[in-house]
């Protein structure tokens, strides 16, 4: 990949991929959807055909066009014409609430909107738009190529947060370029890989660890279209995938494939209720005929699982690498293009997200803020310069995540900062540190948010998903009492409240601990 | 056993509802509380156990157990 450095803009790198792969597949269906899909070569070839199509619709170089259609060979093809109109890409996934895109084609001054047939329901909200469908787009048979400069916008990435309101967050060729460039100084992969890209393009590490790295490798990706855990396996067995980005339904089907082919050995009893992945890797590790019984089920060829977001149990790591699958964990944030440090799980401790990429400087100040500086920062926030000053100072981004080095350069990420909750007594405590010391066996899932106190205080509450709905309530206060005797005294807790619906997460599985405490204020105070 | 105990069974194996006080006009996810990759398990296993291939663009439609029903009963002829 020594041309890499080379490359100034994303029509330039869509170019070389077609030039140096030609015609072995960039983007592909799943089997089981029919295959077919885009070569190297055919997604640039479709790239600028349409944009010409996007140029005879008046899109000049720099103007926005909405990108809202399902992920696969036309979004791909889709993002590429618009880069090679010149244009700036302002994607959206197309789960996307319908009012919520349309404010977001208001402000961003969008004026072609890029949809899926059979969207005449967006027609009401984006009726000041002119809308194209993928097939209208890669008719054509002029061709437009645009030239860009590196510190150009190539995208407006909206980005809702864990926390905090919403913002776009305006990333440069450069941008995008230099991580690609630092990602595939310390990954390895090739032509003969096949990526499973579970999370759409739309958000940027779907956009780079899910497309654009893979096919700046001249690697195979495969979009599942919906998130059907059997779906899933049937991609890993039937499209040979040997790299998949994690999401919680592949983890779900892939600890069910493992159990079942323990529990039909005879290994494990039939009820291992709690999956505990000690055991399982224990399990694993004891026999070879079972190793190889899960590696049929789960298609052989899988070498790595990548987690973005939410940390995976990191004793899953355990398992997986008796299957000879490593687990590559990382940190990155919209604001950074996405990816600031990776590392794999055994190579890096445990918690830790791994180094910081080549070319990226991290650092943690006084407030244990993570801070980030290097060239995939972000240009700045869409036309909010105040919102752009308040995170960018001598071109350090203040992340809003809190976390620490060790001596060895390790990065733990340990929460957000907007999360902090200052009590009646004046003490400063974040959900994390709480948190570890509430869990406990009957509890399937546990968070801890702040409610508002009167006195303007916060009141951290303890939120908790009994195992099993029957459970009763005095068996709940009775764990809250032990848990609350063994913490540390400022991590000690007045308030539990019982949730009976799974805690709400982002797509990537992050807690959304705002929405916990809103949600269940009438539940707390009661 | 009837697709519609089969169905209750699945669903009663991908959550925690009470599926025999479950309607089937009620919807899996606004009303019951189901969370998304919950509902996805469930079209997960009717499609395995039916041998079935439920259309992208009809997922998000089977929303109770009547319509899977009658997405079951399609299927057939």
């Amino acid at each position: 990949m020594d041309d890499l450095g080379r490359l100034r803009t994303l029509p330039e790198l869509f170019r070389r991929n077609a030039s140096r792969f030609g015609n072995s597949p960039a983007v592909v269906h799943p089997q089981s959807a029919g295959s077919g899909g885009l070569s190297h070569a055919g997604l640039w070839n479709d790239a600028c055909r349409g944009a010409a199509v996007l140029r005879s619709h008046r899109v000049r170089p720099g103007q926005r066009v909405l990108l809202m259609t399902k992920a696969g060979p036309d979004w791909a093809a889709a993002f590429s014409a618009i880069q090679a109109a010149g244009a700036i890409a302002v994607p959206l996934p197309v789960e996307v609430e319908r009012s919520l895109a349309s404010k977001v084609a208001m402000y961003t001054g969008v004026k072609v909107a890029i949809v899926d047939r059979g969207y005449g329901k967006l027609k009401r909200w984006f009726r000041r738009l002119e809308t194209l469908t993928p097939d209208r787009l890669f008719g054509g048979e002029t061709r437009v190529e645009a030239e860009r400069a590196p510190d150009d916008t190539a995208l407006l990435a909206f980005t809702s947060g864990s926390t905090g309101r919403p913002r776009i967050v305006e990333i440069s060729h450069e941008n995008v370029l230099s991580n690609l460039r630092a990602l595939s100084e310390i990954r390895s992969a090739g032509p003969e890989d096949a990526v499973l890209a579970t999370l759409p393009p739309a958000h940027l590490f779907g956009l780079t660890v899910g497309l654009l790295g893979p096919l700046v490798c001249g690697a195979r990706v495969v979009f599942p279209g919906p998130l059907l855990p059997n779906r899933l396996l049937a991609c890993l067995r039937e499209d040979d995938i040997t790299l998949a980005l994690a999401v919680p339904a592949l983890v779900d089907e892939l600890s069910a494939e493992i159990l079942e082919e323990l529990r039909a050995a005879g290994v494990v009893e039939k009820d291992l209720g709690d999956r505990d992945p000690g055991r399982i890797a224990e399990a694993l590790r004891s026999d070879e005929s079972v190793r190889r019984g899960v590696r049929e089920r789960i298609g052989g060829q899988l070498h790595t699982l990548i987690v973005g977001g939410a940390a995976l149990d990191p004793a899953w790591a355990g398992v997986l690498s008796q299957l000879g699958i490593r687990l590559e964990v990382g940190y990155g944030l919209t604001e950074t293009s996405p990816i600031v440090a990776v590392g794999f799980a055994g190579e890096c401790p445990i918690g830790s997200t791994g180094r910081a990429l080549p070319g990226i400087e991290v650092r943690v100040d006084r407030d244990g803020q993570i801070l980030v500086r290097g060239p995939n920062v972000m240009r700045g926030y869409f036309k909010d310069p105040a919102a752009s000053a308040a995170v960018l100072r001598d071109g350090w981004l203040r992340t809003g995540d809190r976390g620490r080095l060790d001596d060895d350069g390790f990065l733990f990420v340990t929460g957000r900062i907007k999360e902090a909750m200052v009590t009646a007594s004046g003490e400063t405590i974040y959900p994390d540190e709480v948190e570890s010391h509430y869990a406990h066996p009957l509890f399937a899932e546990l968070c801890v948010a702040p409610v508002s106190a009167p006195d303007g205080n916060d009141i951290p509450v303890l939120f908790v998903v009994p195992k099993s709905p029957d459970l009763l309530d005095n068996r709940i206060r009775d764990a809250f009492a032990d848990l609350r005797a063994a913490a540390p005294a400022r991590l000690r807790l007045s308030r539990i409240v019982r949730l009976e619906n799974p805690l709400p997460r982002t797509l990537s599985g992050k807690i959304r601990r705002r929405f916990v405490a809103q949600e269940s204020t009438h539940v707390a105070g009661s | 056993m009837s697709q519609e105990a089969e169905l209750r069974e699945i669903l009663a194996r991908q959550s925690r509802l009470d599926v025999v006080s479950v309607g089937l006009d009620d919807d899996l996810v606004r009303e019951l509380g189901l969370d998304s990759l919950a509902a996805l398990r469930v079209l997960a296993a009717v499609e395995k156990r039916f041998d079935v291939r439920v259309p992208d663009e009809h997922l998000g439609e089977l929303r109770t157990l009547r319509q899977v029903l009658e997405f079951l009963g399609e299927e057939k002829e």
